[in-house]
């Protein structure tokens, strides 16, 4: 039992030919050939929803969302721009009209054990304070306004890459790196002050 | 506070894995979203009482008109109700074509 339902979460390889392989199928008119999109997909787009929610059932309902759009817009894909990034660009635009529907981000008092200066020594700092010291900072990016809080998330989400993080969200890299560095520094004051502890805060 | 324990603490968020029905969830809202919906029936109730009205309404600004000056608006009642008549002829024909667009 449990290994039918490890052998559908295991990520199938993501290989840009099988995605336009299968979006030739379906637009031929094979809706059944989208499942191995979904299938190569659902982990990634899913993980980014969580990164923007932080709520399983929320962060699938709108990747589900995202891939119902996905299979609604394949004939529009024209190749300019990878698949991928084509896909990712239109979970961003579900999850953008998603979260605009939540309610404000509620980031609740941090804990003892999350007010620990982020610049002590790692050896002082047992690895569980260490975790929920990021948690505590992760929260935070929710409460940061959009034009900041999507770079954030995409950059980070896309293990630092700046040219498909711009493409994605449509903007040029300059810019992008500006709102990172914003982003970043708010996000740094933002900490300092829930922590009381205006000596965190970045130069 | 140093950027790299803001890179470490945004970038080492642990994964989340997908739940078990969470692909066959996809499909069948894909598959939903394939099914045409049924067409709304057109109101040919509220079209005619629609249409009617405007007759009356065009018979009366005429007949206001003429009283004004009837020189002018003498042949404006008949004009009307051809253009009237021509309308409710032409408009079985072209309401989906309408109707879609709006």
């Amino acid at each position: 039992m449990s290994g039918t339902v490890e052998q559908e979460h295991e990520p199938a390889a993501v290989s840009p030919d099988a995605d336009l392989l299968d979006a030739r199928r379906v637009l031929a008119g094979d809706v059944a050939a989208f499942e191995g999109i979904v299938r190569r997909w659902q982990s990634r787009l899913i993980n980014l929803a969580w990164r923007f929610c932080h709520d399983r059932t929320m962060a699938e309902d709108m990747a589900q969302d995202a891939f119902v759009k996905v299979f609604q817009a394949l004939k529009t894909f024209r190749g300019e721009s990878g698949f991928s990034t084509w896909m990712m660009a239109i979970a961003l635009n579900t999850y953008r009209s998603h979260l605009r529907k939540r309610e404000p981000a509620f980031v609740g008092a941090l804990t003892n054990e999350q007010l620990q200066p982020a610049g002590a020594d790692p050896s002082a700092l047992d690895a569980l304070q260490l975790r929920e010291r990021d948690e505590a900072l992760r929260q935070l990016v929710h409460t940061l306004p959009p034009r900041y809080r999507e770079p954030i998330v995409l950059y980070y989400f896309n293990e630092m890459n700046l040219t498909e993080t711009a493409t994605i969200l449509g903007m040029p890299e300059g810019t992008l790196k500006a709102r990172l560095s914003r982003g970043r520094a708010l996000l740094a004051k933002r900490y300092a002050n829930k922590t009381k502890r205006p000596d965190l805060q970045v130069g | 506070m140093m950027m790299t324990d803001l890179d470490r603490a945004l970038s080492s968020e642990e994964p989340i894995v997908p739940s078990s029905g969470f692909t066959s969830a996809v499909m069948d809202a894909v598959r939903d979203s394939t099914i045409a919906r049924p067409s709304t029936p057109f109101p040919w109730a509220r079209c005619l009482l629609g249409l009617a009205a405007c007759v009356v309404w065009a018979m009366g600004a005429a007949n206001l008109a003429m009283g004004i000056d009837a020189s002018v608006f003498e042949l404006a009642p008949p004009l009307v109700l051809a253009a009237a008549a021509v309308l409710v002829g032409l408009f079985p024909l072209y309401w989906r074509r309408i109707f879609r667009r709006a």
